[in-house]
């Protein structure tokens, strides 16, 4: 990191409450140019800070009495400032309490939430940190990729099913997609029981050994092995499906070009994974490693799938909350050492910086040079406020940030400067242990470090707040339930799709409450796996039954 | 992952970047060529003459090799019957009819 300003989770900033900037971006990309209700926060803000300090200030001060009062406090030193949620006024002022709290009691804290994930794609657990009111548009952006990927793998499912039947999903498993009623009870009961088994053992192997290289810091080993996993599973199953997709589309080709462009998919797939690649490139190797590990995950044989769900999913629940628990173990360490955890996980936050800076993009990039936005940020006055806000489109933390300066070095950051953002967004999103004990009730203070070094980006742009954390373990296995409930109906498939999504929303939620890394798994998977059961002993009949003799509901 | 998240960048990594994408490329890469033209897009303003160097030259890269791969594929296409037994040979697909 260039600019000292910026908080890494490395250093212990002061800064307790990124999540109050979460909040704040979210509240005001809500409120887009809305200066009304601005003004009422910068009020409430100044208000609030003002009898804290001096507990001599009305409520219905002016707004530019309170920016002055802001800035008067920011300067003076500590500088915690505040952004108000429309909707959580009225908690603000246990949240300033708490956050002077904070800010006295502890300089330093260990960031980062970022929670889990998983090795190569097996559990994954979400970290999280933003207000319920502000969680909508993070859910919705976690939620996303999660249904393209099962949206894909049912597609993809359905089409290579039509041509043919037998395929060898992995040699270590006894597979036989055909034998789709066993015969003798014996080895209906067994051969799920020792196949997820083995199933499990892997996982637990392979999670066991990432941690340990984790934790021992053999670095090289570990990326050495996650990129070989990856590049692996893109090329040999990446492949494999091209030649279905072939085959179902009936086209000719060549070992050459076959071999060169799987060798791009897959080599270009490590650079957009593990290194510097455009957002959406990496978003979409993410969702194609997951579709790849759920597809042929599917092709299990049918009991063999429900066993190896249902194992995973318990197994989830041990890995993340028991105290000994290796996934718990890993993201500690990784809190513990600040750093990322070193697997693969889709992190929501990417996205939401995503849709809402390419759209302002053009917009702003010319308009705002980087001496405005330092001038501003040293002398917020009204007009330049208004000037930036009309420059800028999208509602931007600015109008609080001109109550006080000190908000301003988070919100500034090149819209183009997609690094950038992320490195914001992880900042802010991860919640220290000591706040979430002390703040339960509001997270919407953030105290800001020095403004001008921050700034150095070209455009203003929101910070988008929330930071749900997704492991890609996940995406696999929630598609894997949405694959197999594909080679049965699309009535399955609907009701196990949406009960897999009401799970993850439970999860969420959750996530929301309990401010800690928790198992994805278990909730979804458990409602799908009774919602497939339930639709395909009662549902599918009954609706069979009605449509067989034309009743109509 | 290999990079920090919160990685800011300045000239000399988008150079460092760029070259070594471009370096990359060489081999048989052109997918990366242009994985490296797309990611310098949000940092137009920002790169230098060097950086610019080796972006225009992995995109006339990346247009060389796609072009050699397409011409290829033409080729096959058309001529796959003809080469009879060679045809079939090199083929990972034999589509039906």
């Amino acid at each position: 990191m260039n600019s000292p300003n910026i908080t890494s989770r490395n250093n212990n900033d002061p800064i307790d409450n990124n999540n109050n900037n979460n909040n704040n971006n979210n509240s005001n990309n809500n409120n887009n140019n809305n200066n009304i209700k601005n003004h009422y926060n910068v009020n409430n803000i100044s208000n609030i800070e003002s009898d804290k300090i001096k507990n001599s200030f009305p409520d219905d001060d002016e707004s530019y009495d309170g920016e002055y009062e802001n800035n008067m406090t920011s300067s003076s030193g500590s500088i915690p400032t505040d952004n108000n949620n429309n909707s959580s006024n009225s908690n603000n002022n246990n949240s300033l309490f708490n956050i002077f709290l904070d800010e006295k009691n502890k300089k330093s804290e260990e960031d980062e939430d970022s929670d889990f994930e998983s090795e190569f794609g097996k559990h994954e657990y979400e970290l999280e940190t933003p207000e319920l009111v502000d969680y909508s548009e993070s859910i919705v952006n976690i939620l996303i990729p999660v249904c393209i990927t099962m949206l894909i793998c049912i597609l993809l499912i359905r089409t290579i099913t039509m041509n043919e039947q037998t395929v060898q999903a992995s040699p270590l498993i006894h597979n036989d997609i055909n034998d789709a009623e066993p015969s003798d009870s014996q080895t209906l009961v067994f051969n799920p029981i020792i196949n997820s088994i083995i199933f499990l053992a892997v996982i637990i192997l392979s999670t066991f050994i990432m941690v340990v290289l984790y934790k021992f810091k053999f670095m090289k080993a570990l990326y050495g092995w996650l990129i070989g996993t990856s590049i692996l599973l893109l090329g040999v199953f990446g492949g494999y499906l091209f030649i279905l997709i072939l085959i179902y589309c009936n086209v000719p080709l060549d070992y050459i070009t076959f071999v060169v462009v799987i060798w791009n998919f897959s080599a270009g797939g490590m650079v957009c994974i593990y290194y510097y690649a455009p957002r959406l490139f990496h978003r979409a190797y993410l969702i194609s490693i997951a579709v790849l590990m759920a597809l042929f995950l599917t092709r299990l044989p049918e009991w063999t799938t429900w066993a190896i769900l249902a194992l995973v999913s318990i197994y989830d629940i041990f890995a993340v909350l028991c105290p000994g628990g290796p996934l718990k173990q890993l993201i500690d360490t990784a809190k513990k050492r600040g750093e990322e955890i070193p697997a693969l996980i889709y992190n929501a936050s990417v996205y939401i910086g995503m849709a809402n800076l390419e759209s302002n993009d053009s917009n702003q990039s010319s308009p705002i040079s980087p001496t405005t936005i330092t001038n501003t940020v040293s002398t917020p006055t009204k007009s330049q406020f208004n000037q930036q806000q009309n420059e800028v489109s999208q509602p931007s933390p600015l109008p609080n940030e001109s109550s006080s300066c000190s908000t301003l070095n988070e919100m500034l950051e090149d819209d183009d400067d997609h690094d950038e953002n992320q490195m914001n967004k992880t900042i802010s999103s991860s919640p220290s242990s000591s706040d979430i004990s002390d703040t339960n009730t509001d997270h919407s203070i953030q105290i800001s470090p020095d403004l001008t070094t921050s700034i150095s980006s070209n455009n203003l742009s929101t910070k988008k707040p929330s930071n749900i954390k997704l492991g890609l373990g996940d995406f696999v296995f929630y598609s894997v339930l949405v694959g197999r409930a594909a080679l049965n109906d699309m009535i399955t498939v609907c009701t196990c799709f949406i009960a897999v999504i009401t799970g993850l929303f439970l999860t969420l939620f959750l996530l929301a409450l309990l401010k800690r890394a928790l198992p994805a798994l278990p909730m979804s998977i458990g409602l799908g796996i009774l919602f497939y059961f339930i639709t395909k002993v009662i549902l599918t009949p009954y609706l069979l039954f009605i449509g067989s003799t034309q009743v109509f509901i | 992952m290999l990079i920090p998240e919160d990685d800011k960048l300045d000239e000399q990594k988008l150079k460092g970047i760029a070259k070594k994408l471009w370096i990359a490329g060489f081999f048989l890469l052109p997918w990366v060529w242009l994985i490296n033209v797309l990611f310098f897009i949000p940092y137009r303003k920002e790169i230098n003459n060097d950086t610019k160097w080796y972006l225009k030259f992995s995109l006339v890269g990346f247009f060389v090799y796609t072009g050699i791969f397409m011409t290829w594929m033409g080729i096959y296409l058309v001529n796959r019957n003809k080469w009879g037994t060679f045809g079939d040979e090199i083929s990972v697909v034999i589509p039906f009819g």
